[in-house]
């Protein structure tokens, strides 16, 4: 339980399409926040969804919003409409999101993401700039702290290499 | 004629410091590449599980 790095070496291997978002990349771009999940916004068509169905297949990935902790058992049929997923595997929790706060759908969050070089192959994190702004969208007391850390990495990255 | 005090913006650096972040963690994160802050993160969570399951049995 917990091991987060597997959770996203998965999906990389299964080719699902995604953007890591949330407080997993404000720790990729350098946050000292330690956060018990995963959140990526991807692309829901049908494609894809199955591709992340079978990247989590042997981890009991199951729905962890509902009572029953339903099992995750995803059809063609089923993936219509679907907007969110709140999944919990054995190897951590993970939210699958059709869109980001303040920043939009999967095409607007994508186009404002980066690259990142991972062991196990590249992945897109969305940019501490689109972090900070969808942080600042949700607006909740527990994202204070992650914004004001978030903000001076970006001064920092801003900064001629002699200040700060 | 009278000055007008010019008003000091802290930068983000200064507010975060101010309201107690320790900035040293993030300096020692930004050496780190990506991959490396994921890692770091990994063990920092393998041992916030630990404590919450000692605490857990600890307190029954």
């Amino acid at each position: 339980m917990g091991d987060l790095p597997n959770l996203l070496k998965r999906l990389i291997q299964h080719k699902v399409v995604f953007v890591v978002v949330g407080g997993y990349a404000a720790v990729a771009h350098g946050c000292s926040l330690v956060t018990l999940d995963v959140d990526i916004c991807s692309d829901f068509s049908v494609e894809n969804l199955m591709r992340l169905q079978a990247a989590l297949a042997d981890l009991y990935p199951v729905h962890r919003m509902t009572p029953k902790r339903l099992p995750l058992r995803l059809s063609p049929e089923s993936c219509q409409g679907l907007e969110n997923l709140y999944l919990d595997t054995d190897l951590g929790q993970l939210d699958c999101l059709g869109s980001v706060l303040g920043i939009g759908d999967f095409t607007a969050v994508q186009k404002r993401s980066v690259p990142i070089r991972l062991p196990w192959g590249r992945c897109r994190i969305l940019s501490l700039e689109a972090l900070i702004e969808a942080k600042q969208a949700m607006d909740r007391p527990r994202d204070k702290e992650a914004i004001l850390q978030l903000s001076a990495i970006q001064e920092k990255h801003q900064a001629p290499k002699d200040r700060l | 004629m009278k000055r007008i005090p010019r008003q000091t913006v802290k930068s983000a650096w200064e507010q975060a410091r101010e309201y107690g972040i320790d900035m040293s963690l993030l300096v020692a994160n930004l050496r780190k590449t990506p991959a490396e802050r994921l890692q770091q993160h990994s063990r920092a969570l393998e041992t916030v599980l630990l404590l919450r399951e000692g605490m857990k049995k600890y307190h029954g």
